[in-house]
């Protein structure tokens, strides 16, 4: 019989593969910023997971960890937004396949 | 444990950081003043802060010095390390910071300068403040989410100092893809944290070093070590992830590519060496970092040779430097970390001259490729010898600091077993050779027409030359800065006790 | 949706995720994640109890802000330089 924590780690790394597999395939900008955003909370999602160790009681550590952790991020995808903002109005497409123009 | 306190209410930062941010915090405010009354104060204002953060960084290195066991930790009032976030400062982060001010300083007083007809200037010197902030506070950090914070502030101000120029297309492609890579590197170092969390219990860097001391290899551990490499290894450019360099460095303005290649990408690197010198031991890092040097530095010097653009062949060469300095990484004793910190230094003056006298005769010339700056010798010479000496130093020849940091870092390879990287490192420095020479041949040929002499502005022109003579200075007297890498190696690799016991008093 | 439609990429794109997908859950199920003891690293116990429900959020803060309040302190400089961030990318070019 496996652990509680194992099976939550297996859920954990099916986002973390769902955010990767959605950088990889997508070429809309917007949804490539959705895919860092779900990496980012899948590792939100470890930290709270490690968290509920002994049972009956609550580690405060990670969690407050996560809170920090969101605030950070949601900054960094803010000043990603800014640039796709930008980008659009030069290509005037969110096609990432169309930013090819700084060859090899 | 030694605190340090200064008279603001229970508040202790080391005292680089404070300056810098709060630097960062009032430049806005001194430039709505200085655009209603059109003196040149933004400029002034990042002077003055960058240069007293450099003082207060050597008055920093004297405390350390000073300290028992060389360590400080800094926490402010009513935190209790092991737990909470602290600033531990022992001479690495002293090494790390003062390349860091001191680059700094050189660059601001270069943009003051380069940057005189661009728009949005309260907003490039703000942001140059906090990335120069940020890059500090990596350095000086003693747990591992403060070092993230600190990571997240250096990576949003230099996501936007390189899509700066949003008026060409160019920085906003290469500073979109910068900030995908950058960002998803973020997350896998998140993960990371997280289960460094899992198997020891606090984030701090010493508590990390009591808990894996008896370690053994598990797949759990192997896991941690890729996520580890995978999350500092997208912002110190090393193998697979390294395609965002050659399209940011080039695009961005000339003095933030400076900073850029000439101290962010060896702070991913700071980050690497210090977690993995504290989790694993070297002989468990040993084979996969020597064949990511090897990779790295070929990849890239094989690459360097079919560029024509001028800053797009530098950007390769950085990523060919950061090989070499794994090489040192790889070697895992402390000569060999000796031989990365003493490269991270004179790499930092070599590039910083070399993207900052490139961006000399872009300035003038207008263009970024080499055949169309043939002969443009005659047009600046002071510059062009600069860019000459720069890139002398960065293939190694011997009256250079470059030569020095190269053979302690190949010695270090032989010294531990891997004589093959160092046979390869060593093909790899001629190889660079080739493409440093056609650079050299370029700027030095006869031009078409003769323009006459017409010199870069005085700001710059003193910098590159103050510069490139310490080139010169660090190759023919290289002591006091052997000695100080000397020390810090010596204090991240082998001195881990005192490290550890600073934070938990026995 | 046959082969020829799917191209070679997205056929190598599933198969790294496929493999990626299944190292992982032999990863998390079958090895035992090394979570450390309790006490053996950080000394005095600081746990939080769940049977109180109401209060875990008031002791979670309390925690967050006494022992980890220099990081949150020093992250309002971050949401600060995303604020600049935002204001030098969304300004119009106007020549000084």
């Amino acid at each position: 019989m496996v652990s509680q924590l194992s099976v939550v780690l297996v859920f954990i790394f099916i986002q973390f593969v769902i955010g990767l597999g959605c950088l990889m395939v997508k070429r809309d900008m917007v949804r490539l910023l959705i895919g860092v955003e779900i990496l980012f909370n899948a590792a939100n999602l470890c930290f709270i997971a490690l968290s509920s160790h002994i049972s009956g009681f609550i580690d405060p550590f990670p969690q407050s960890i996560v809170m920090m952790a969101i605030v950070l991020d949601g900054s960094v995808i803010a000043v990603g937004l800014v640039i796709v903002i930008n980008a659009y109005k030069h290509y005037g497409t969110l096609d990432i396949r169309k930013l090819r123009r700084l060859k090899w | 444990m030694v605190v340090q306190l200064i008279p603001l209410q229970g508040l202790a930062l080391p005292l680089p950081v404070l300056v810098l941010l709060v630097g960062g915090i009032l430049a806005p405010f001194i430039g709505l003043f200085a655009k209603r009354s059109g003196i040149m104060l933004r400029e002034i204002w990042t002077i003055f802060v960058t240069a007293v953060s450099l003082f207060t960084v050597y008055q920093l290195y004297l405390q350390v010095e000073a300290a028992v066991g060389h360590v400080l930790v800094i926490s402010s009032w009513g935190q209790s390390p092991p737990l909470s976030g602290c600033f531990e400062v022992d001479m690495l982060g002293v090494f790390m910071a003062g390349s860091i001010a001191f680059l700094g300083v050189l660059v601001a007083i270069y943009s003051t300068s380069y940057m005189e007809r661009e728009t949005r200037l309260t907003e490039f010197y703000t942001l140059f403040l906090f990335l120069l902030a940020g890059l500090v506070g990596i350095t000086m950090a003693g747990d591992f989410f403060t070092l993230f914070i600190f990571w997240e502030l250096m990576s949003i101000s230099s996501y936007v100092l390189v899509a700066f120029m949003k008026q060409n297309w160019g920085p906003l492609e290469a500073g979109f893809k910068y900030f995908i890579m950058s960002a998803t590197g973020s997350a896998f170092l998140l993960f990371s944290m997280a289960f460094l969390y899992g198997m020891v219990g606090s984030l701090n860097f010493a508590s990390f070093a009591v808990a894996f001391s008896n370690m053994d290899i598990t797949p759990w551990t192997i896991t941690l070590f890729a996520f580890l490499l995978i999350g500092f290894g997208v912002k110190a450019a090393i193998f697979p992830l390294h395609t965002w360099l050659p399209d940011a460095h080039p695009e961005a303005p000339s003095p933030v590519s400076a900073l850029l290649s000439g101290v962010v990408i060896e702070t991913g690197l700071y980050g690497l060496t210090r977690v993995l010198f504290l989790v694993f031991d070297p002989s468990f890092f040993k084979m996969p970092i020597a064949v990511l040097a090897l990779f790295t530095m070929t990849v890239a010097n094989l690459s360097a040779l079919k560029q024509k653009d001028l800053k797009r062949l530098l950007a390769f060469s950085s990523i060919a430097q950061i090989g070499y300095m794994l090489v040192g990484l790889a070697a895992g004793t402390a000569y060999g970390v000796m031989g990365l910190l003493l490269h991270v230094f004179n790499h930092s003056l070599m590039k910083g001259v070399a993207f900052l006298s490139a961006g000399s005769l872009i300035h003038h010339a207008e263009t970024r490729d080499i055949d169309e700056l043939k002969g443009i010798g005659r047009t600046m010479p002071l510059t062009s010898l600069t860019l000459v000496v720069a890139v002398l130093g960065l293939g190694g020849i011997p009256p250079l600091n470059g030569f020095i940091s190269k053979f302690i870092l190949f010695n270090s390879a032989i010294g531990s077993g891997l004589v093959w990287l160092t046979v390869a490192g060593v093909l790899n420095s001629t190889l660079s050779m080739g493409y440093y020479l056609i650079v050299v041949r370029n700027l030095l040929a006869t031009p078409e027409e003769d323009h006459g002499v017409h010199e870069a502005p005085l700001p710059m022109l003193v910098v590159t030359l103050f510069m490139a003579v310490l080139i010169i200075v660090f190759g023919i007297w290289p002591q006091p800065a052997i000695q100080v890498a000397n020390k810090a190696a010596i204090g991240l690799v082998e001195n881990v006790a005192e490290y550890v016991s600073a934070i938990f008093i026995p | 949706m046959s082969a020829q439609s799917l191209g070679y990429l997205k056929i190598i794109g599933l198969l790294v995720v496929a493999g990626l997908v299944l190292s992982f859950s032999w990863l998390s199920l079958q090895v035992e994640f090394p979570h450390y003891e309790d006490d053996s690293v950080t000394p005095g116990t600081r746990l939080v109890p769940t049977e109180p429900y109401n209060g875990i959020a008031p002791a979670v803060s309390r925690f967050m802000w006494e022992i980890r309040g220099q990081d949150i302190a020093l992250q309002s400089f971050v949401i600060f330089a995303s604020v600049i961030c935002c204001l030098a990318m969304l300004k119009e070019e106007v020549p000084e």
